[in-house]
């Protein structure tokens, strides 16, 4: 019965990880809207678009190396981090499509984001909150 | 389908240096520039072994100068070479790609140039790409060429096989590509002119004149893609159309025979063919498996009459199923594939079996039909290795019926 409940506690306690509120963010010279959970995979993914409709900018994906924001946006994606990793490496190889940029926290993805008009980024509500004046939310989820 | 006129390939040198001047002018003061060194490479262990799947295929193969490595049962640790890739980001819109390809054959180290280009961005609907560069003819060429990092399966599949020669592998020239979205769906398009045929199937289209036989004329490729996507998954359909008016060769009348390249040709031995390839293709990818089928018509036509048939048509398939699960919290994608090569037994092609040697002479061999079927799976151990497990089951063809091959590919 101790281990039912403690296996209860554990899932919960992934399944909460894997749920964090996370802001999709992009540069605030960026005029885009809210998007939807399924524009925002084509525009990160860059499956269609290669630029931004608004400014011409070139779109760069940005990632977190790892956390909670990283684990919650794969979950957005519906794509595991190495099919994600395969994926940009496929594009670069075949497509001479840039890769996307790591940086390793919520602070410096805030920060590259701020200084790339054609960025598209993710971090935790609570790091979004603090910082919303240096970058544009596009989807909050 | 001649739509091109037939002009030499000579002219592409100083249009290729001009685009490189028009695309270099266009962004004197760099903004940005980033440099990224890339590849990938692999290692497998493979065995064959069992009768031959189909033995008049073998004796003809063994009889006409094939290649004996395929038609042998044994056990093999093979390390096919390293792909290097040199990318730099001069700004928002110009790029340079460079790849390389260090190949390790037996007791031989190749280092061959696969592709080197400028591309520019003008807009999401126009990218001028000028250079060498994949012929952008079907989704395997574009996406899935190698058999190591890029591929699920093991194999490399015969239509885009290097060595044989099927579908042109390079184009030196120009290229354009964009898309456009109409609605829910976007219209993707490539649109290439430059370079692509040799002497043999496999020959380099920048290749040293053979013998007096003059180079091919250029091919023109336009491949067109609808995407759909859509909640449940990506729908991609796409047809591919490549056409090379005039492919300058040699015409050997019997299988088997080698002719001396710098030997004067006589006037019955020059063949000069028209080619045209249609590439059809469809492939849906979902969260939890994904769909492939690419078949292409290869047409020649003999321009020369020398050959003694008008035409000739041969026709490739491959097909794939695969399933995306996990073990442990790793990716693991079983698949099952299925190819097939015909070519006309009765009107053997007089230009997919030449092969040059390393020495002074091309040879004419068998060019033969293959059909197989592959079960195996992938596992993303991490995020750049793929070790894939397969076993080949040969139909038709001179191999021996059995394969076991155990990879691991991986990027950096």
């Amino acid at each position: 019965m101790a281990a039912i409940v403690l296996g209860t506690i554990m899932l919960t306690g992934i399944n909460q990880e894997a749920q964090a509120q996370i802001v999709v963010i992009v540069n605030n010279d960026n005029s885009t809207e809210n998007m939807t959970a399924g524009k925002v995979k084509l525009y990160y993914l860059r499956k269609i678009k290669k630029r931004w409709p608004s400014n011409n900018a070139a779109i760069k994906p940005v990632n977190l190396k790892s956390g909670k924001a990283k684990a919650s946006f794969l979950g957005l994606l519906k794509m595991a981090d190495s099919e994600v990793a395969q994926y940009f490496k496929q594009r670069q190889f075949a497509n001479a499509e840039a890769p996307p940029v790591n940086v390793g926290s919520e602070s410096e993805m805030i920060k590259y984001v701020s200084e790339n008009a054609g960025a598209i980024g993710y971090v935790s509500k609570a790091t979004y909150d603090a910082n919303s004046s240096k970058v544009k939310a596009v989807l909050t989820q | 389908m001649n739509i091109v006129m037939k002009t030499s390939t000579k002219f592409m040198k100083p249009l290729g240096v001009l685009g490189l001047l028009v695309l270099f002018g266009m962004n004197i003061q760099a903004q940005e520039r980033k440099l990224n060194l890339s590849g990938y490479s692999s290692v497998a262990f493979s065995t064959a072994f069992g009768d031959a799947a189909n033995e008049q295929e073998r004796i003809m193969h063994e009889r006409n100068g094939g290649d004996p490595d395929i038609i042998e049962e044994g056990t093999d640790i093979s390390y096919p070479g390293m792909n290097l890739f040199l990318n730099s980001q001069f700004s928002d819109k110009l790029t340079f790609q460079s790849e390389i390809f260090f190949e390790v054959d037996k007791d031989e180290f190749n280092v061959d140039m696969e592709q080197l280009f400028l591309k520019y961005g003008f807009s999401e609907k126009f990218n001028l790409t000028t250079g060498q560069f994949i012929t952008p003819l079907g989704y395997l060429s574009r996406n899935q060429r190698n058999l190591d990092y890029l591929n699920y399966s093991y194999k490399i599949r015969d239509m885009i096989n290097e060595e044989f020669g099927l579908t042109p592998f390079r184009t030196l020239g120009l290229q354009a590509n964009g898309t456009f979205e109409a609605g829910s769906m976007a219209i993707m398009y490539w649109v290439a002119y430059g370079g692509a045929r040799g002497t043999t199937p496999a020959g380099k289209v920048n290749e040293t004149q053979i013998g007096n036989v003059e180079h091919s004329s250029p091919s023109l490729t336009v491949n067109l893609e609808l995407y759909f996507p859509m909640s449940s998954g990506d729908l991609n359909i796409g047809m591919g159309i490549m056409s090379t008016p005039s492919i300058k060769s040699i015409y050997i009348d019997s299988l088997g025979k080698e002719v001396d390249i710098l030997e004067e040709l006589d006037p019955s031995e020059r063949m000069d063919l028209s080619e045209t390839i249609f590439a059809p293709y469809i492939r849906y990818d979902a969260s939890k498996f994904q769909v492939f089928a690419e078949y292409h018509i290869n047409t020649l036509k003999d321009e020369l009459g020398n050959t003694g048939s008008a035409s000739y048509e041969f026709t490739t398939l491959s097909a794939q199923i695969l399933y995306k699960t996990k073990i442990k919290g790793k990716s693991v994608y079983p698949y099952l594939r299925y190819d097939k090569l015909n070519f006309a037994n009765d009107n053997p092609d007089p230009y997919y079996g030449l092969i040059q040697r390393s020495g002074d002479g091309i040879i004419r061999t068998h060019a033969a039909n293959r059909e197989q079927i592959m079960i195996g799976a992938a596992f993303d151990l991490f995020p750049n290795n793929r070790i894939k497990l397969e076993y080949d089951l040969f139909l038709d063809g001179p191999e021996p019926q059995n394969g076991i091959n155990i990879a691991t590919s991986f990027a950096f």
